[in-house]
């Protein structure tokens, strides 16, 4: 063998090793299937006392959720005074906040003027704006793109949230319910509030918690565009955790239904764990969706949920919306 | 192009956006009719050049050839493509139960023919309203900072209350709302006996009720009854002022807009003189103790500057304002009539308006006319037809016969006519005009409703620029409620000057000399007369008219009248027009105005409603879009006015129940000293159960007794003898009583209050299971004042008058069954504790971040405040009376709009969303959505 044939044979092995090399970087960097440890279950307390009666009424054939999903790893932002300062005067609110010691979220920034209030929650890096006054306003039929747009803008004027870290959700159009206190999906034709759900940019999945079965990220506008209201979770940085975890499958979550959490009934201001043990005869799903879960004012790995959504059955009424949570990930 | 858009899993929010796209692209699958390829489109993730693109798409993801698809086969198609989407990700179709093609077109054509005629209509319309807010726009220039002062003097006085009148009007104070109910049915069987041939039940009863709570509420606020007389008084004459309003106002115009506006203004607040003048027939000093110093008895002079004696200050500038407002809330609605042409509007029909009607509906007894009608079969083939399946009850229903029992009906079939192009009345057009417009250089306007009206209105506090306090200082806008006076002043002033009057104005000349001699005696009748004369002329001069051909065209009428109730043409406004339109109803929700504004409105409206019909004839489509809606909505509440005029007592709350008495004595009853244990304190408790009305069966009896102290608080002593068994019957001459005997022979219940409450749950002749309770209270020592007394959730007494729901709301409320619970409008206001206690906090999905007070008083009071948006006390931390918990704000889901839930939980039978537990009574019952106001 020859200098030159071994320099060849050399050059070829280098390179067949830095292509296995450079494949294992990329592996290794990667989301990794499970290799079968399974995270601990999210924070999600069963407050109701009774003992639940629940039922799934969705057929095999029509649960399409399978494979896997990662963790979802998020940092929040640090709600500076001089952050606020800025979002708030952009508001609408001159002069100084009023500090509060929140006893759930703890330091808490407080603006009040005649027509509006405005938190923002220091520990959960939370805004929350509520305008006091009504919503109805005239209907200048913004399209759903110029809603988008408003609201980008909005986003982007007031730098409230980092370009590029979030995406806007589709525009629903939200009307006060009929009967009970709250807004409910409707349709552009009936409507009195355009709503725009603000997502993660690495996740097209709703990020719910135990106190917000919606997006836990929102912006609400009246008719002719202007902010109604808006909560925002501000992260810093929300990424995709590195391993997959294997989702439970349809069995699973039959099996598993009587482990999931009431989490809210429609119209219910009374909260769980004060009802009478006996005050939900039963409740049927219908619909189940995956969403984040944030569940609790410090997390920064979130977990899938599944959010179950049925019809419950309470005492000397109709039957309402119930929301539950049952934890995702297969073995939880 | 596009394919490449699907080459990886759909998400939920992928398969939403093809599924706009499919609405964008083929807008039958929601029930609009076809249209040319609308172009591009694009969504967050995707984009198609247009329909041609989309189909490529749609083939690649569903296997249906939308290009190639027949047009009969094309909505089939359209619903598989809408399955197979929903089946991709699980997400729901869009819709189901969808028109036939041939539904379609023929809607389609209706649609054209429709959306021609509504376009110039509204178009006309919407030109006026514009002129009109810019004429109204230079007055408001020409009025601005002008102001003249007021002397008012009294030239006749009410009369002292007797002593018999007193009493009534303690009464009405002490038990509002049994005393309300007790009036209107006393009003009832006198209206009913006189004029069962000329009122219907239904406007008996809604002037019974009007009247008896306009008394109650004068009753209760004396204050403001005056103050609203004052201010007619200064109205009224403004209206026909010629000396000083010409020395400020140098413009002929605005002053005579001025001039009527006061006089009309002047019967809006004068608008309790109908049920004065019906309870002066019941108890004329009641009457005028009650509803005091009448505008009528009241002189008014004015000057130009302040003055001494001129008290009270008019601001013409906001006088002027609250017309302004009305206009623009009128051209928004417009607006809104615009976009019911556009293509949406079927869309618009068969995704929402369904569940306004249903919702509507449930809420009216089962045996209702108009509940029978939505679910007879006809009309439940017609909500199938457009889209609306249902399992279709049969049933049976005489449309016929409901027309003649709803006020206005007739007029509202006259439009349905109109519409359809079918006579169903048999009388032809009488003016061919919009009644909307701007006459000459004044701003006179009569005729349409719901917000075109050009006519004069007011924004009730806003427009209203009198200030009636001493102080020589302008009053300040209320926030406004929007509303206008439709009735016309003629009648108002009529109103005003007595019975007579009426008659005559109304052309009811030999009505009006029977009347005189009515009034001379004093006798009942009057009220009929005057009720009818009213009504007759406000709520269908045209009813008899209709009785006839209506019974024989029943079939044809059930057809009608479910097509309406369906939504499929006329109803699909009711949810906008009501939030929008009828600006009153959503801002009173925040604002609150008293129950009988609402029913005076609702006067208006339909006598507006009735005229507006027949003027408009040959405009139909205005008819159709804004007048007919409002009507039905109008009847629906109407018809449903027991609901909300006198709000269900819930004799749960302890207040006085029409069916049973429970009377429950102590004696001796205290209050006792500690040293009076033993010696004095073996109390003899006295329970009389009596039936007020009729039998009393299937009986039950309930004994609670609660001690409240501070700390630990002992049971109540056992009784000296059981609750005895209830007899089978009570009647009204057999009450049932029966006695016990407590013995606070321990110094444990030193500084306690015992409250000993009976319940008594028994069938009557008209209710099954009938609640009530009464209760003896008896005091040792010195009971905690801890405990909730004469207190507000709010610091500084804020929102005391901004309650926009009370307990025990309506069946489909958020508080019904829910007792002791209310609402209060406020934001980012202070919340106190209403007594002291251990405090526990938390959030939830639907009531968002609450404190809850466990009262340390007693085991009675736990109260709770919700939708708080801070929480300053912590996890068991003791409170005392008047500390702050948090801030108000509009956490959680259960909520539209920021407001304060308070409720008291754990209070057995005790009412405590009263005095003396809260600072002022929260009728029951009450809420402002429904119109049943709570302040």
């Amino acid at each position: 063998m020859n200098i030159k044939k071994l320099a060849k044979i050399t050059l070829v092995g280098l390179s067949l090793l830095s292509i296995v090399w450079i494949i294992s970087i990329y592996l290794k960097g990667g989301p990794k299937k499970s290799s079968g440890i399974v995270p601990g279950k999210p924070n999600l307390v069963k407050t109701y006392k009774g003992n639940l009666s629940i039922s799934f009424n969705i057929k095999e054939g029509d649960f399409k959720y399978t494979g896997s999903l990662p963790f979802l790893s998020v940092t929040k932002k640090v709600l500076t005074e001089d952050y606020l300062n800025k979002v708030a005067s952009f508001m609408g609110f001159s002069g100084t906040s009023t500090k509060i010691n929140d006893t759930q979220e703890g330091l808490t920034y407080f603006w009040k003027s005649d027509k509006a209030t405005f938190f923002a929650y220091t520990n959960t890096s939370k805004i929350r704006y509520s305008s006091g006054e009504p919503f109805v306003a005239p209907n200048k039929q913004l399209s759903e793109d110029a809603v988008k747009a408003i609201i980008e803008n909005f986003i982007a004027d007031s730098s409230v949230l980092s370009a590029n870290s979030y995406s806007l959700g589709s525009v629903q159009f939200l009307k006060e319910g009929s009967l009970n206190e709250g807004f409910k999906k409707s349709t552009k034709d009936d409507f009195s509030l355009y709503q725009v759900n603000i997502l993660p940019k690495s996740t097209e999945y709703e990020i719910v918690s135990p106190t917000s079965t919606e997006s836990t990220s929102y912006i609400q506008l009246t008719k002719d565009g202007n902010i109604y209201s808006l909560q925002l979770v501000v992260f810093g940085n929300v990424q995709k955790g590195p391993t997959e975890y294997t989702i439970k499958t349809y069995k699973e979550v039959n099996d598993s239904i009587a482990n999931s959490v009431l989490i809210n009934l429609d119209g219910e201001e009374t909260p769980i764990q004060y009802l009478t043990v006996d005050y939900v005869k039963e409740i049927v799903i219908n619909r189940i969706d995956i969403a984040y879960l944030l569940d609790s004012v410090s997390s920064t790995n979130l977990q899938p949920v599944y959010k179950l959504t049925g019809v419950a059955t309470l005492p000397n009424t109709r039957g309402v919306q119930a929301i539950l949570y049952l934890p995702a990930l297969s073995g939880l | 192009m596009a394919r490449a858009q699907f080459n990886r899993v759909l998400t939920k929010i992928d398969i939403d956006e093809i599924r706009n796209a499919l609405i964008f692209y083929y807008p039958q699958v929601v029930g609009e009719q076809g249209k040319a390829d609308p172009g591009k489109y694009s969504t967050r993730n995707f984009l198609w050049s247009g329909r041609v693109d989309f189909d490529v798409d749609i083939r690649f993801l569903t296997d249906v050839d939308l290009k190639n698809v027949r047009e009969g086969q094309l909505y089939q198609s359209l619903k598989i493509v809408d399955q197979s989407l929903g089946k991709l990700t699980n997400t729901n179709p869009v819709e189901s139960n969808r028109p036939t093609t041939e539904q379609l077109a023929s809607m389609e054509e209706e649609r054209v023919k429709r959306e021609a005629s509504q376009k110039s209509a509204v178009e006309e319309a919407k030109k006026s309203v514009e002129a009109a807010i810019k004429k109204q726009q230079e007055i408001q220039e020409t009025l601005r900072d002008k102001k003249i002062y007021a002397k008012v003097e009294v030239a006749k006085g009410s009369p002292a209350p007797d002593e018999n009148t007193a009493r009534f009007i303690e009464e009405a104070k002490n038990h509002p709302l049994s005393f309300q109910k007790d009036l209107a049915a006393s009003i009832k069987a006198r209206l009913a006996s006189s004029f069962s041939g000329t009122l219907t039940g239904e406007e008996i009863d809604f002037l019974a009720n009007k009247t008896a709570y306009d008394t109650v509420f004068a009753a209760n606020n004396f204050t403001t009854q005056s103050s609203a007389n004052t201010q007619a008084a200064i109205l009224g004459a403004l209206g026909k002022d010629t000396q000083t309003l010409p020395k400020v106002i140098t413009d002929e115009n605005t002053a005579e807009f001025l001039k009527r506006a006061s006089s009309e203004l002047s019967f809006y607040k004068n608008q309790t003189q109908l049920s004065k003048v019906i309870l002066s027939s019941v108890n004329e000093n009641l009457a005028t103790s009650v509803f005091g110093t009448g505008p009528e008895n009241l002189a008014v002079t004015f000057t130009t500057k302040p003055t001494a004696g001129y008290d009270h200050e008019v601001d013409l500038e906001k006088l002027n304002q609250g017309h302004t407002d009305v206009l623009g809330a009128q051209s928004n609605a417009l607006d809104k009539v615009r976009s019911f042409a556009g293509e949406d509007a079927k869309r618009l029909l068969t995704g929402q308006v369904r569940n306004f009607i249903d919702s509507q509906i449930t809420k009216l007894p089962a045996d209702s006319a108009i509940s029978e009608i939505y679910n007879s079969k006809v009309a439940q083939q017609v909500l199938s037809s457009i889209g609306f399946g249902r399992a279709a009850p049969l049933g049976e229903s005489l449309f016929g016969t409901v027309i003649q029992q709803i006020p206005g009906g007739t007029a509202f079939l006259e439009g349905i006519g109109n519409f359809l192009g079918i006579d169903l009345i048999g009388t032809t057009g009488v003016e061919a005009t919009v009644d909307v417009v701007v006459e000459g250089s004044s701003l006179v306007g009569e005729g349409l409703v719901g917000g075109i009206n050009v006519g004069i209105g007011v924004t009730e506090g806003a427009a209203i620029g009198v200030e009636t306090q001493v102080a020589p200082k302008v009053v300040t806008a209320a926030a406004g409620q929007t509303g206008k006076l439709s009735l016309n002043v003629a009648l108002g002033n009529a109103v005003a000057k007595g019975a007579s009057a009426i008659a005559a104005n109304l052309g009811f000349t030999a009505a009006s000399a029977k009347i005189g001699a009515m009034i001379g005696t004093g006798i009942i009748p009057v009220i009929g007369t005057i009720a009818g004369l009213v009504l007759g002329a406000l709520f269908g001069r045209v009813i008899e008219k209709v009785a006839s051909w209506a019974k024989k065209h029943q079939e044809d009428l059930k057809i009608v009248g479910g097509a309406m109730l369906a939504g499929g043409i006329v109803v699909n406004s009711i949810p906008v027009i009501i939030v929008g339109g009828l600006i009153f109803i959503p801002t009173a929700l925040r604002t609150g105005f008293s129950v009988a504004l609402f029913a005076r409105r609702t006067f208006w409206f339909f006598g507006r409603i009735a005229r507006s019909i027949i003027i408009t004839i040959s405009t139909p489509v205005i008819v159709i879009v804004v007048v007919i809606p409002i009507l039905v909505a109008i009847i629906l509440f109407i018809i449903n006015s027991g609901a909300y005029i006198v709000p269900p007592t819930g004799s749960f709350m302890g207040l006085q129940n029409p069916y049973i008495n429970i009377d429950k004595k102590a004696s001796p009853a205290g209050p006792f000293n500690n040293s009076d244990i033993p010696s004095k304190t073996k109390i003899e408790y006295t329970v009389t159960v009596s039936a007020k009305k009729g039998l009393l069966t299937n009986i039950t009896f309930k004994d609670e007794c609660k001690v409240i102290k501070n700390g630990a608080a002992p049971p109540c002593p056992s009784p000296s003898q059981a609750t005895p068994v209830p007899p089978d019957s009570i009647s009204p001459s057999s009450p049932f009583t029966f006695k016990y005997t407590l013995n606070f022979d321990s110094h444990n219940y030193d500084d306690s209050a015992i409250v000993n409450t009976f319940t008594v749950t028994a069938d009557t002749v008209e209710e099954k299971g009938v609640t009530t309770a009464g209760s003896a209270s008896i005091i040792i020592g010195k009971p905690p004042m801890e405990c909730p007394n004469n207190a507000w959730p709010l610091a500084n007494d804020e929102g005391l008058n901004s309650v926009t729901q009370g307990p025990m709301t309506p069946q489909g409320w958020t508080h019904y069954n829910t007792p002791n619970a209310i609402d209060i409008g406020v934001n980012g206001a202070t919340i106190v504790a209403m007594h002291s206690g251990i405090v526990n906090i938390g959030e939830g999905a639907c009531g968002g971040k609450w404190v809850r007070v466990v009262s340390t008083c007693g085991s009675l009071f736990t109260s709770y405040y919700g939708h708080l948006g801070a929480t300053i006390v912590a996890d068991g931390q003791k409170v005392t009376i008047g500390q702050t918990l948090g801030i108000s704000d509009n956490t959680g889901s259960c909520t539209s709009g920021a407001h304060l839930h308070f409720q008291f939980f754990d209070t057995g039978s005790v009412p405590t969303t009263q005095k003396p537990y809260l600072k002022r009574n929260i009728p029951i019952g009450c809420t402002n959505q429904l119109g049943n106001l709570c302040n």
